[in-house]
């Protein structure tokens, strides 16, 4: 299990303010290489529900950004954005329509953990935002240096 | 009423109108209303000539009995004017309605409303032929209907490629099913068992020479074994033709509750098999319904009833989420493949819905 700390929980807090995000998540893999992803942080939730939900890398927006290790993004006027939003529990759970997910490495090597940011409305993020968000995904990777035991 | 019951003038249905366009002006004299009146027969006469040309026809007393058929109705039924006229519709009855139709038909026409419906019908070789029929009630003074005016239109064609088209969809899905499952032992007994020996090795190489190399590709191989036996689950789960469609449900249920964080309340009485095409429908019902669920309902939690009543497994699939009007619903293809599921082996579904009501799926398989 990951242990979230204060600096981690004020981090996604903070940044879900600054790009005027509904929402910020972070989802950990439950041991090293393959495996489920869960979710172990959400800042403006509306449900407990993201603490059921586990998935696989490689599915939605989130598992797809870390199987790629690059940043994904969905929103109602990109191709293909329908199956990855659907295949995204997460963003059903919370009713998001638009979101970007980043991964991060906490080892170095492949990425195991991802940040994800989404809106319950139609939005794009910008530039700025996007880089901001890549900051504070880095940032994250450093703060989940134990490698969880499961 | 005494007028209906009388034995029928042959010019019963607007046969008299060109008669009396020819005679007209003998008995009225020349005038606005004479012309009027003309107009009026010679648009009747068109409108009848329309119609006999385009449609079957048919004419009957408050009971039944038929006064007047037209040309269209003699020809697709094989039967002389002289052999209809005075008979009942029973004479071209094919038996294939149930009498709850035809009881309905029957309230709807007496109590005064129109009847619109798909029948089929036997002509005097036996053959069948479908008609949509549209059939009028016309009330007297009391509000007691005493004729009954039927158009029909030959439908046969279209009723036969509908049946090709739903045998054609039932033999789709059931070779869907054939390939899923051929796929699911492919990578569940083919690669996963070849990967399986390649752990044997690599256990006994650790066995004799621990090496951190060989361990991480030990746990590789491991992750990829639990992919291939995921994707063969996801395509058929094994469990469903070794033990049955509830197990079957039971693990999707965990699945699905871990996947999507929503909780499923399960009940269920059925403790036999049934035959695995209706286990697989069942599942497969279920799992889209579930599916539908997680989507659209935006709810924490969903039930799945399945409850054997002896003749029929009576299957309930709901949630108090967001539901939708009628007119919301989109592409639909999975409540069509859903229904179709069902009717493929002989049992029916329906779905109720309403905005803020959440949405609720019967099936009804008969055992």
């Amino acid at each position: 299990m990951l242990q979230i700390t204060d600096e981690m929980r004020k981090e996604l807090n903070q940044l879900r303010d600054r790009i005027y995000g509904d929402l910020t998540a972070l989802a950990f893999m439950s041991k090293s290489g393959g495996g489920k992803l869960h979710w172990y942080y959400v800042s403006g939730s509306r449900s407990n529900r993201y603490r059921l939900i586990s998935f696989k890398v490689g599915h939605g927006i989130a598992g797809l950004a870390v199987r790629l290790g690059r940043t994904v993004t969905v929103n109602a006027l990109l191709p293909g954005s329908i199956r990855l939003r659907q295949e995204c529990a997460l963003m059903l759970a919370e009713q998001l329509h638009s979101a970007i997910a980043i991964p991060f490495s906490s080892t170095g090597n492949l990425p195991n953990g991802v940040l994800l940011l989404g809106n319950r409305d139609v939005r794009t993020f910008t530039d700025s935002e996007v880089a901001e968000a890549t900051r504070v995904a880095q940032r994250l990777g450093e703060l989940c240096t134990h490698p969880p035991t499961s | 009423m005494n007028e209906s019951s009388n034995p029928l003038p042959q010019h019963a249905f607007g046969e008299s109108a060109d008669k009396l366009l020819n005679d007209l002006e003998a008995y009225i004299p020349e005038s606005p209303f004479l012309h009027e009146l003309r107009n009026s027969l010679h648009q009747l006469s068109n409108l009848k000539l329309a119609l006999d040309t385009s449609s079957i026809v048919a004419l009957t007393d408050h009971r039944g009995i038929i006064q007047y058929v037209n040309d269209k109705f003699c020809e697709i039924s094989q039967y002389s004017r002289e052999e209809l006229i005075g008979r009942d519709h029973r004479l071209i009855n094919s038996g294939y309605h149930t009498s709850a139709f035809m009881k309905n038909l029957w309230t709807t026409i007496r109590s005064g409303q129109v009847w619109q419906g798909e029948i089929r019908n036997r002509a005097k070789d036996n053959s069948y032929y479908w008609v949509n029929t549209t059939i009028v009630p016309f009330m007297d003074e009391e509000g007691k209907p005493y004729q009954h005016l039927a158009i029909r239109n030959e439908v046969t064609k279209l009723k036969k490629v509908e049946a090709e088209l739903q045998t054609m969809m039932t033999q789709v899905m059931q070779i869907q099913e054939e390939e899923r499952k051929r796929f699911s032992r492919e990578l569940h007994d083919g690669i996963g068992q070849s990967l399986f020996s390649l752990i044997i090795q690599l256990d006994s190489q650790l066995a004799e020479q621990p090496s951190p190399v060989l361990e991480n590709l030990r746990s590789q191989v491991t992750d990829i074994i639990k992919d291939v036996r995921g994707l063969a689950w996801e395509l058929r789960p094994s469990v469903l033709d070794d033990l049955g469609v509830v197990p079957a449900i039971r693990t999707y249920i965990e699945n699905f509750c871990s996947h999507y964080g929503i909780e499923v309340h399960f009940q269920c009485n059925l403790r036999k098999r049934l035959d695995i095409r209706k286990e697989i429908a069942i599942y497969r019902i279920v799992q889209e319904a579930l599916t539908n669920v997680a989507k659209y309902a935006d709810v924490a939690e969903a039930h799945v009833d399945v409850e054997d009543q002896g003749e029929i497994i009576q299957v309930s699939i709901w949630d108090e989420g967001i539901g939708f009007s009628e007119e919301s619903q989109g592409e639909g293809v999975g409540l069509f493949s859903m229904e179709e599921r069902a009717r493929g082996v002989g049992g029916y579904m329906s779905m109720t819905s309403a905005p803020e009501q959440g949405t609720s799926i019967q099936l009804t398989i008969p055992v």
